[in-house]
């Protein structure tokens, strides 16, 4: 009997964080809204990058799924959603994964944003954050 | 007459053989990448490293020790890059257009390390390979195999895989 084929496209939303790109699964977001007055961190306090303040980019709120609840977060525009074959994802090369301190830090993808050069951008995994930045 | 013809016969013959006697040995040599960081000479043995490649977008990650600079895209597939000099008590020159990346390969696992500029591809005489220096520090005693003389400077050969094993553990 021949097993399933897996998936061959992963779903993403691309959010820029410090002046940098990054991305977490579309099924791991709740909601995506304007930041109102929700008091929510800033993803790049929550990663230790530096705010993009000169321009200070628009901010939305970004809901993700977490294990024990929702996680808000504060993040930049551009924010994008986009079908991407499974051969543009990578794991994290063995060095770079022994050495990390943040456990966020899941995966990378290879990523165009529209006209422009292709990057690699990092691939978080909001189940792994830290359970005092959710909310129940 | 016949007797004169013999002994040009045996001298020739002699001489064919002349040669015979003598042995050829090639002296082992071994091939070598030389690379400088900062003011110091390096060597990783030619069979640590799959490819040498000019300075690329380097994309960084977040969480990572400053040694690791991020990861590159080499035709599809994804490398992280160490900056060397951090690990060798080097400081990196300003990055130009010698900056390099070897693709460097241990025996389970491989990345990216940036030089200031690849010197040389040479086999270097086994023979002429000396012990690395007592002086060393206790983790590049760990790294060197050796030291030999180019053009009248020292260059320390590297053994990669300790190397690797000791970043993955958390050193540099």
């Amino acid at each position: 009997m021949d097993a399933a084929p897996g998936p061959t496209e992963i779903d993403l939303v691309f959010f820029a964080v410090g002046g940098q790109v990054f991305a977490v699964e579309s099924a791991k977001v709740r909601s995506l809204s304007e930041v109102g007055k929700v008091i929510a961190p800033a993803m790049a306090d929550v990663l230790g990058l530096p705010a993009q303040t000169d321009p200070a980019p628009r901010e939305w709120l970004l809901r993700l799924v977490h294990p024990h609840g929702t996680l808000a977060v504060r993040v930049n525009e551009p924010v994008v959603q986009e079908h991407l074959p499974i051969s543009d994802l990578y794991p994290l090369p063995l060095l770079l994964e022994a050495r990390l301190t943040l456990p966020w830090v899941r995966a990378l993808v290879r990523w165009r944003e529209s006209a422009g050069d292709e990057m690699l951008i990092v691939v978080l995994d909001p189940a792994r954050f830290a359970d005092g930045l959710v909310s129940t | 007459m016949d007797g004169e013809s013999d002994v040009l016969a045996n001298l020739l013959e002699q001489r064919r053989h002349a040669d015979s006697g003598i042995v050829e040995v090639e002296a082992p040599t071994v091939k070598l990448v030389m690379f400088a960081v900062g003011t110091s000479l390096f060597a990783f043995p030619g069979a640590n490293v799959t490819e040498i490649l000019p300075l690329t977008t380097i994309y960084p990650v977040p969480g990572c020790p400053a040694s690791l600079e991020g990861v590159i895209n080499v035709r599809g597939d994804i490398a992280s890059v160490i900056r060397l000099g951090d690990l060798l008590g080097e400081t990196h020159a300003a990055t130009d257009r010698q900056t390099a990346i070897l693709l460097g390969r241990g025996s389970a696992m491989s990345s990216g390390l940036r030089v200031d500029r690849v010197v040389e591809v040479l086999d270097v005489l086994e023979e002429l390979i000396q012990p690395p220096p007592a002086t060393l520090p206790e983790n590049m005693q760990r790294w060197a195999t050796g030291v030999f003389a180019w053009q009248g400077r020292s260059v320390l050969v590297l053994n990669l895989e300790p190397l690797f094993q000791d970043y993955r553990a958390g050193l540099g």
